[in-house]
């Protein structure tokens, strides 16, 4: 996850240098084999630009666009031009993405530009090739018009939510008393919304099965992630989905380590970092937001309008999830069940019957006992059985339909393990 | 496709790219290459514009080509993910300016591409129908390996997790976290009554709770209301943006919100107020709320409120827009003409139909207060061929209110009307007075003729004056010989005008033979 950090223009200027270096190279491999001294020039400007490019990293040619280590290389048109030109020679040979080790050689980067300037053997230019530092691979969505559905939505789905806790992470670190992070934030609630969308049970299990204690980050996150999954359940429309995960990122910012305070304290002190920026917004989003947590810290909460329910109770089941004086952080089961029968009263009621709907009476991602004694992770309701209390469980990378109910589990999450 | 529409493209092509160019380089806004390009792109068949890596295209036909010169933003634009944009009809010059600014700001950077992806997400061209790949900005989804590396190093985690737990956590601890209230929830509790009871929504709960949260009032209202709290809002919502919103509550039928805060903005003098009162108040809202009051948006009842905020420009144009139709009740009209009587005349050059007119009138007549102009001003404005309808209808009542100034507008009529119109005034003593005999001795009934000039004179005989003045135009050589015959025939049946116009004349020798002929005859009867 780590090495998907967003990257430094800088990274993007010394990836740039290699790009047109290796242009050159590949077009003076179209006129020359190595041995020949401009071969071996353009290689040797190549191998520099790459010892400044701080290898190992990959380069990927991906749908019309090129990315380092998955961050976009932005460009002007005049070397997108070439990269165009680049990434037909390397489709000719079935690869998409190239890696480059520190140890290449001029010699073997010779050898590169030989093979790319199509002095090899069609699409098995490499297979008698050996060059050290250098390796490649085809991706499946390289293709123009091939769109990431047709990556598997599981994968994406938890990368997007990985990321996303990554993102918390460094949202939450920030200063309460600064500006709010809006693009940051926009940024999360984006994530939030791809995961769902592409599988809105492995975004949860995800979350849930992440390692130690609920941190701030996973809280804040898994209030978002409520909240647009309440709103999904209840048809709402994109923009609402987006205003309401984003409101609940705001609040959620204010939860602490343990507890944390009334939601109308939060939704103040929230309405106050949105307000501390320079210029007048213009995006509809943002006025949502701003309109929705001003809403919050003025008005008694009779008079809230009904798409702020959403928010206040994904919102006050992340201040239970980890009580103040005790160690441990509740699980979503524990949280769903105390839903049901301590908060579904009133207005409130029929959120909480959304979000049985919406996370599945036994949520993804609990832990179960089996029928036979094993402890079993609940991937997400079965097709097949139809009965809540037999989801489809995991038990040792093994994915099953649970052939009886199954038992639930008080698990809690050890506080201390976030250390 | 002609080269009409290759044509069309480079022009719209060239137009947007000048308009991003001079949001890098000019001091002032571009509003008019803006309405320029709007414009163009409105106007082509088919206004999506398909964003490419090095060209924009529009209707099939290459719109934009990026060269060292042009296009600059292209590429950017097309890495951030937009596949193709297209405004919308209600899309405005404000809407491309704040497009065509986001545009300025492209660059081959990360930072700045990744900010046009969060406007286009955060809805800023609200106006523009926009379709979005997945960013460029990452190629996470694309790496699997990451994805199944994660899954199982975090089931692996929790699983290893699970179990200790409940060792490590003091059983005191749960012991006393299960006595707290909110704790007490047994799982296996929640399980039991899940099985027997389970918890399940249906669809008219779902749809009405989708309803409420998604209703446009309730985020129009909060919105407004952040946006005159005076509490900084300015920071977050631009003047312009206040104004679309108050536009866009009228658009959409939240008319007591739409009034509500117009009113609350208009009684505030701070310079956010001015600036958002001058993007509100132009005259395209005026027409925009006529037509929303002739659709039937806008209800009556809301005029009074609505031409109180409006200004004279807009209610001018409001009213204009609420006539300028041909069908569907004019029921608004009383009540804008009771609050407006001064524009009558400029609602009344608009009307379609003569409907809208008479109901005018018919507002005039009841409302209180001096109507006279008014309806003279709405007089000038109909159209000469509308003019003896609406006087055939017109109350004496209201005609009597300008009755000395009516005779300039009958002088357009036609013999016949103009001799209905007269005839119908003639049972006002006001209008013989003021109107019909003044008009008639100036005139010297010129043009009436035959049966329509005899019931005007039997309708004369009525009063004294009119009685003299059939006696004196039957007389006056300056009456047509036609008209006066008719006057003869008609003086003749009254006794004493019988006896004048039998007494001797020195201008009967001026008297053409027709009328010699039957006054001599008058005065042989007599004898």
């Amino acid at each position: 996850v780590t090495s998907l950090a967003p990257k430094s223009e800088g990274d993007a200027q010394a990836t740039l240098q290699v790009l047109e270096r290796l242009f050159a190279l590949a077009r003076v491999g179209t006129q020359y084999k190595s041995g020949h001294p401009s071969l071996t020039g353009a290689a040797d400007a190549t191998r520099a630009a790459i010892a400044e490019a701080a290898p190992p990293f990959s380069i990927s040619f991906v749908q019309g666009a090129v990315f380092r280590k998955g961050q976009l290389v932005p460009m002007l048109p005049e070397t997108y031009e070439k990269c165009v030109w680049l990434a037909q020679c390397l489709a000719r040979l079935n690869i998409h993405e190239i890696t480059f080790e520190p140890e290449m050689t001029t010699t073997d980067l010779a050898v590169l530009g030989e093979v790319l300037g199509g002095h090899g053997k069609g699409s098995d230019a490499f297979a008698d090739v050996r060059i050290k530092g250098f390796s490649f691979r085809e991706l499946v969505t390289a293709t123009r018009g091939v769109e990431t559905s047709t990556v598997d939505a599981e994968v994406f789905a938890a990368a997007q939510i990985a990321l996303a806790v990554q993102e918390c992470e460094e949202l939450t670190a920030g200063d309460p008393e600064a500006p709010w992070p809006f693009e940051s934030a926009l940024g999360i609630v984006r994530r939030i919304e791809r995961a769902v969308l592409a599988d809105d049970k492995t975004a949860l299990r995800t979350l849930e099965l992440a390692a130690g204690g609920f941190t701030p980050a996973r809280k804040l996150l898994s209030l978002g992630l409520r909240t647009m999954l309440l709103l999904l359940a209840a048809g709402t429309s994109l923009p609402t989905r987006r205003a309401l995960t984003h409101l609940g990122l705001v609040l959620g910012f204010f939860l602490k380590t343990r507890g944390g305070s009334p939601i109308e304290i939060a939704a103040t002190r929230g309405f106050a970092s949105f307000l501390r920026r320079e210029n007048a917004g213009t995006e509809p989003h943002r006025i949502h937001v701003s309109s929705m947590l001003f809403v919050l810290s003025t008005r008694p909460r009779e008079a809230w309008p009904t798409a702020l329910g959403a928010v206040d109770l994904s919102y006050q089941l992340e201040l239970a999830r980890s009580p103040e004086k005790f160690s441990f952080d509740l699980a979503s089961i524990d949280l769903l069940a105390m839903a049901v029968s301590k908060l579904a009263t009133g207005e409130r009621a029929r959120w909480v019957r959304l979000l049985v709907d919406a996370l599945g009476t036994v949520p993804p991602g609990s832990v179960v006992i089996l029928r036979d004694g094993r402890r079993a992770i609940v991937v997400g309701p079965s097709e097949s059985s139809g009965d809540p209390f037999r989801p489809v469980v995991m038990v040792a990378g093994e994915r099953f339909t649970a052939d009886a109910h199954v038992k639930l589990v008080f698990e809690p999450y050890l506080a201390k393990a976030r250390n | 496709m002609g080269s009409g529409a290759l044509d069309a493209a480079r022009i719209l092509g060239a137009s947007l790219d000048a308009l991003v160019r001079s949001m890098r380089t000019a001091a002032q806004r571009p509003t008019v290459a803006a309405e320029r390009c709007l414009q163009y792109w409105k106007q082509v068949a088919d206004p999506t514009m398909t964003v490419l890596a090095l060209s924009l295209k529009v209707d099939g036909k290459v719109a934009l080509e990026v060269n060292a010169e042009q296009g600059r933003f292209v590429l950017p634009l097309f890495l951030s993910g937009v596949q193709s944009l297209a405004p919308r009809e209600e899309a405005t010059v404000e809407d491309l300016i704040l497009l065509a600014e986001q545009f300025a700001r492209l660059g081959p950077t990360v930072t700045s591409i990744k900010a046009l992806e969060n406007w286009f997400f955060a809805d800023g061209a609200e106006c523009f129908d926009v379709k979005m790949s997945h960013s460029f900005i990452e190629r996470v989804g694309d790496d699997a390996d990451l994805g199944k590396r994660l899954e199982a190093a975090l089931i692996a985690s929790r699983l290893s997790a699970v179990g200790s737990s409940a060792r490590v956590i003091a059983t005191e601890e749960l012991s006393q976290a299960a006595l707290r209230e909110e704790f007490d929830v047994p799982l296996d509790l929640y399980a039991q009554s899940s099985s027997k009871r389970p918890v399940t929504v249906n669809e008219q709960e779902r749809s009405s709770i989708k309803n409420a949260s998604d209703d446009e009032g309730v985020w129009l209202e909060a919105e407004l209301t952040l946006a005159l709290s005076g509490k900084h809002a300015e920071s977050v919502i631009a003047p312009t943006r206040l104004a679309r919103r108050i536009r866009y509550a009228f658009a959409q039928g939240h008319i007591t919100l739409g009034l509500l805060f117009w009113d609350r903005l208009r009684k505030r003098s701070d310079p956010f107020a001015i600036d958002a009162r001058k993007y509100l108040e132009t005259a395209d809202l005026g027409v925009a709320l006529g037509r929303a009051l002739g659709a039937g948006t806008l209800l009556p009842s809301h005029v009074k409120e609505l031409v109180a905020l409006c200004t004279d420009e807009m209610c001018i144009h409001l009213g204009k827009e609420y006539v300028r139709r041909e069908t569907g009740s004019f029921a608004a009209l009383p009540m804008l003409v009771s609050e407006k009587p001064q524009f009558v005349g400029a609602w009344a050059s608009a009307a379609f139909t003569t409907e809208a007119v008479l109901s005018m009138i018919e507002a005039l007549s009841m409302s209180d207060g001096a109507q006279g102009d008014a309806f003279l001003a709405l007089l000038g404005a109909v159209s000469p061929q509308r003019l003896a309808a609406v006087l055939e209808v017109v109350p004496i009542a209201l005609l009597e209110k300008s009755a000395g100034k009516l005779g300039a507008f009958v002088t357009s009529l036609s013999a016949p009307q103009r001799s209905d119109a007269l005839r119908r005034c003639t049972g006002s003593d006001t209008l013989m007075a003021e109107f019909v005999i003044p008009h008639l001795r100036q005139t010297h009934a010129k043009g009436l003729v035959g049966r329509e000039l005899y019931n005007l004179c039997k309708s004369l005989l009525r009063i004294p004056a009119g009685r003299a003045l059939v006696g004196e135009l039957a007389l006056d050589v300056r009456s047509s010989e036609d008209a006066r015959l008719v006057m003869i025939d008609v003086a003749s049946q009254v006794p004493d005008l019988k006896a004048k116009l039998c007494r001797f004349r020195f201008s009967m020798v001026m008297d053409p033979p027709a009328v010699a002929n039957k006054i001599r005859a008058l005065k042989k009867e007599a004898q």
